[in-house]
């Protein structure tokens, strides 16, 4: 791998709770991510994958070790350094897509180009540009619940690239749509990474949606168990990563 | 900043369950203290409605006199002594008391008779609609204000310039109209002399109920009223002095002031518990989002910003909309002064303080429950 590292952790621990009812999410992770490069972290219910998500983006601290986010040290910043870091260079897809349900298309997208200080009304003209790019010009006015969930997919996709960060943060992304849909959603994820020079980095159950990535790591208590390197197609899922 | 603040407004003017709820809410509570306050007002103005109909520099009542409704008479040599003292420009007497006056039909209308100084004319009608004040010296004259004519209208007797009819049995004759602030009692007022009003009046040996005095130029109020108290041990008013004294009685002697004040804690206490729990609603509804943007990189500070404003918006509507309610009240009510209402500017600017503070504690709930919004739980 010739790509710098966007993110880098050595030696990550965390626990939640206390006492007898401590629970060790993370037992000493090292794991790097590249520029250019889809990273999928996979494994089982509880196994600490959404845990190094949230820590790899900054949401979260380790109890111990290390996490570097393109070559700057995490530990060091306060919340609102930490917060200014995100603003800039994360972008965020999450589960439920997280869509303010009374915002429309345009101005869920707008989101964080107004979170990082853009003037309101170019703002949303950005964001009808990117929904554009999506295939969602003629949806920009809609409210999330009168779109279908592929719709709200690419809309979120649309929140997350807008304001071109140069990391991608998904947390399972297809698992409320449907096959054609999730596949959709992956190949625009990977066409993303792969055009701008982008770290995406996906948490996902979907052994579907492996063959998207250029690494598979799975994890398993709080560990990482497995790191498969492999040739991500252009268009997909080759038919073996296909069940 | 603007365009979080946009955004909070639309997070909250979207949610249109609870924005209603919000502003609803606050709107209500707003018309409960302000409606309240004011027909308060409205009354404590009723309780000194006769400094103001009878109106004079300083106001001279037997040292035992409370307030304005309840004179304790005096002799009648009392003016002669208040006018020798030096200070004064004049006094007059003026009678003020309660007699029946009998209608045609054999009804009873209780009336508020002000017997003034024939003389001056001193505490006579300020506006008068028909007639002149001059009449008064006519036989057996009286000038009737506008609440005689709805209550002798209401039991069928058209009052009119010339109508005659008896008060405490001995024979009274309208010679003029007037417009009088109502009274507390709710009588209608009869303005007639003093030595007439005497005549009306059962014999007794003390029959002035006050001395209205006016000090000459250069004299101040203050300094006669001292003077009058320390001489002639009478007391002495000032008018502004009298309106205080009266309403301090109202509130010592009367539960007027507990009944409101009552209302306009459980206005507060619903504003504050009904907004306070809506909008703790709204922003443990919306935590999940406000976790998102926390994750993509709003800072806690600028996030709470947002909930203050969501908070301070919908007060300023709520309260915008409650005031317009209470002026609308009072527009209802004004022209027939009943219920009496009055909203000084000071009462809208309380109200406001007051729906601020409830606002800052519905906010600061919010903010207290935005501290949860840890940028991690999104991938919860």
């Amino acid at each position: 791998m010739t790509a710098a590292a966007a993110i880098r952790c050595t030696g990550l621990s965390k626990s939640y709770g206390s006492g007898e009812t401590s629970v060790l999410a993370l037992r000493g992770v090292d794991l790097e991510a590249y520029t250019g490069e889809m990273l999928i972290i996979s494994g089982p219910s509880g196994c600490g994958k959404t845990t190094l998500l949230s820590i790899a983006c900054g949401t979260l601290r380790p109890d111990a070790g290390r996490i570097e986010l393109f070559g700057q040290d995490l530990g060091g910043l306060g919340p609102d350094e930490l917060a200014a870091l995100r603003r800039k260079d994360v972008g965020f897809i999450f589960q439920q897509f997280n869509l303010v349900p009374t915002f429309r298309a345009r101005e869920n997208v707008a989101v964080p180009l107004i979170i990082a200080g853009m003037n309101y009304g170019k703002a949303l003209r950005k964001a009808d540009e990117m929904l554009a790019t999506l295939g969602l010009a003629d949806r920009t006015r809609h409210f999330p619940a009168q779109l279908s969930g592929g719709q709200q997919q690419r809309v979120a996709i649309s929140r997350a690239l807008v304001h071109q960060p140069r990391l991608i943060i998904c947390d399972e992304p297809t698992s409320s749509l449907d096959a054609a849909a999730g596949h959709a959603a992956m190949q625009i994820l990977r066409d993303s990474a792969l055009a701008k020079d982008r770290c995406v980095v996906v948490v996902t159950h979907d052994p579907r949606v492996f063959g998207f990535a250029d690494r598979v790591v799975t994890m398993e208590d709080g560990r990482i168990t497995q790191v498969k390197s492999q040739v991500a197609s252009k268009d997909g899922p080759t038919p073996e990563h296909t069940p | 900043m603007i365009g979080l603040t946009r955004l909070a407004f639309l997070m909250l003017y979207r949610d249109r369950a609870k924005y209603l709820a919000l502003v609803g809410g606050l709107a209500f509570c707003t018309f409960l203290i302000a409606q309240q306050a004011g027909v308060f007002c409205g009354v404590m103005l009723l309780t000194t409605s006769t400094l103001r109909n009878v109106g004079a520099t300083i106001w001279v009542a037997d040292s035992r006199t409370e307030q304005i409704n309840s004179p304790v008479p005096m002799r009648d040599i009392e003016v002669n002594r208040v006018r020798s003292l030096p200070g004064v420009a004049w006094a007059v007497p003026v009678f003020l008391g309660v007699l029946p006056a009998k209608l045609p039909d054999g009804s009873v209308q209780n009336l508020q008779i002000v017997g003034v100084d024939a003389g001056s004319f001193v505490g006579a009608p300020k506006v008068m609609v028909e007639g002149d004040i001059q009449s008064l010296l006519l036989p057996e004259a009286v000038i009737m204000d506008q609440v005689a004519l709805e209550k002798f209208a209401s039991r069928g007797v058209q009052l009119r310039i010339g109508s005659r009819f008896e008060i405490n049995d001995q024979e009274a004759s309208v010679v003029g109209f007037c417009h009088t602030k109502r009274i507390f009692s709710g009588f209608p007022h009869a303005f007639t002399t003093y030595e007439r009003a005497l005549q009306w009046v059962p014999p007794q040996r003390k029959l002035l109920s006050f001395i209205l005095v006016q000090p000459k130029p250069g004299e101040s109020e203050e300094t006669l009223v001292a003077r009058i108290n320390q001489l002639s041990g009478l007391e002495a008013f000032t008018t502004n002095g009298f309106r205080l004294e009266t309403m301090r009685w109202f509130f010592r002697n009367t539960g007027i002031p507990v009944a409101f004040s009552v209302v306009v804690l459980i206005g507060a206490v619903f504003g504050l518990w009904v907004t306070g729990q809506a909008f703790f609603l709204f922003v443990h509804d919306n935590l999940r989002h406000l976790a998102s943007m926390a994750a993509m990189g709003a800072t806690q500070g600028r996030l709470a910003v947002m909930v203050m404003f969501q908070a301070f918006f919908a007060g300023a509507v709520g309260y915008g909309i409650g005031l317009g309610l209470t002026a609308g009240f009072g527009f209802l009510v004004l022209p027939a002064e009943v219920p009496a209402f009055y909203l000084p500017w000071q009462l809208p600017v309380t109200v406001g303080l007051l729906v601020a503070v409830i606002c800052f504690f519905a906010g600061g709930l919010g903010v207290w429950k935005l501290r949860t919004a840890e940028p991690a739980m999104v991938f919860k």
